[in-house]
């Protein structure tokens, strides 16, 4: 698994790929206590190029979420593919992630929420 | 009743986390042979790993120069997989997914496990250890209409 970090428009985004199991996720949980610590009042998580992510995995991110919102910060995770927002169902965190379906949304562009999952917060859509 | 004319596949790995990638891509491959869909695979791959990290975390307390033996072996209606270790016994019935209400790190791999497979059970080795013994059921094929 390879964890690289960058600063864009001010925000760290941090790049996850690979597989993302007990073995590797310590290593993502440094990159993220590392802007947590920062007290980033955004951090973005790229996990297009994850091709495996194990309850560990998911511990690091859960972990991550808590420590932003103690601040009030934002935690936004972009290129979930499929396989790993099932991971996120079963586990019932779909909906506790905000999660996005490109990079772009995560800074204001083409800012809907990835099919199936919802911005914590938002307002559920009325009965037609 | 398992597939004719094909047998169990027996794998044993070092308790080492590091190993873990090298028995899901075997479970997967098990998977798709006992004719799993990928998506479904995927999942019983994520149970069998979860279980298997409980083993190196629980039963050998991160000991990772033990190890641990998995047999897979496809049926005509699924997968059975066997988990053994000769680590702390674990009594199964004390293994309860935790409340998924409160979000919080940990806890997720027995809700896993239960959630994806169709039968969970925790068996005593009478020389020391545990056999955890893993179904999973293939979900029907419709009969075609003639």
């Amino acid at each position: 698994m390879e964890v690289r970090t960058e600063v864009k428009q001010g925000t760290p985004v941090i790049y996850l790929s690979g597989e993302v199991d007990m073995f590797n996720s310590p290593k993502a949980r440094e990159a993220l206590q590392a802007q947590v610590k920062q007290k980033a009042p955004t951090i973005v998580v790229s996990l297009s190029a994850v091709s495996y992510i194990d309850s560990s995995g998911v511990a690091t991110l859960v972990e991550c979420l808590r420590g932003v919102k103690a601040y009030k910060g934002a935690l936004k995770l972009v290129g979930v593919n499929p396989d790993i927002k099932d991971v996120f169902r079963i586990a019932r965190l779909a909906d506790v992630f905000q999660i996005l379906d490109t990079e772009e949304a995560a800074f204001g562009g083409a800012a809907a929420p990835a099919p199936g999952t919802a911005a914590p917060g938002a307002a559920a859509a009325p009965p037609q | 009743m398992p597939i004719e004319g094909s047998r169990p596949v027996e794998i044993t790995v070092p308790s080492h986390p590091q190993y873990m990638t090298i028995l899901r891509h075997s479970v997967f491959s098990m998977c798709t042979f006992a004719g799993f869909e990928a998506s479904e695979a995927k999942k019983i791959v994520l149970a069998v790993d979860e279980a298997v990290t409980n083993v190196i975390k629980y039963a050998y307390e991160m000991d990772c120069t033990q190890e641990i033996q998995v047999s897979l072996a496809a049926h005509e209606d699924g997968l059975e997989i066997k988990i053994r270790d000769r680590g702390k016994p674990v009594d199964g019935a004390t293994l309860k997914s935790r409340d998924l209400t409160e979000v919080r790190p940990g806890g997720l791999g027995i809700h896993f496990i239960r959630s994806i497979m169709t039968d969970v059970c925790y068996k005593p080795i009478p020389t020391g250890g545990t056999e955890l013994t893993l179904l999973k059921k293939r979900a029907a094929i419709p009969a075609k209409e003639s």
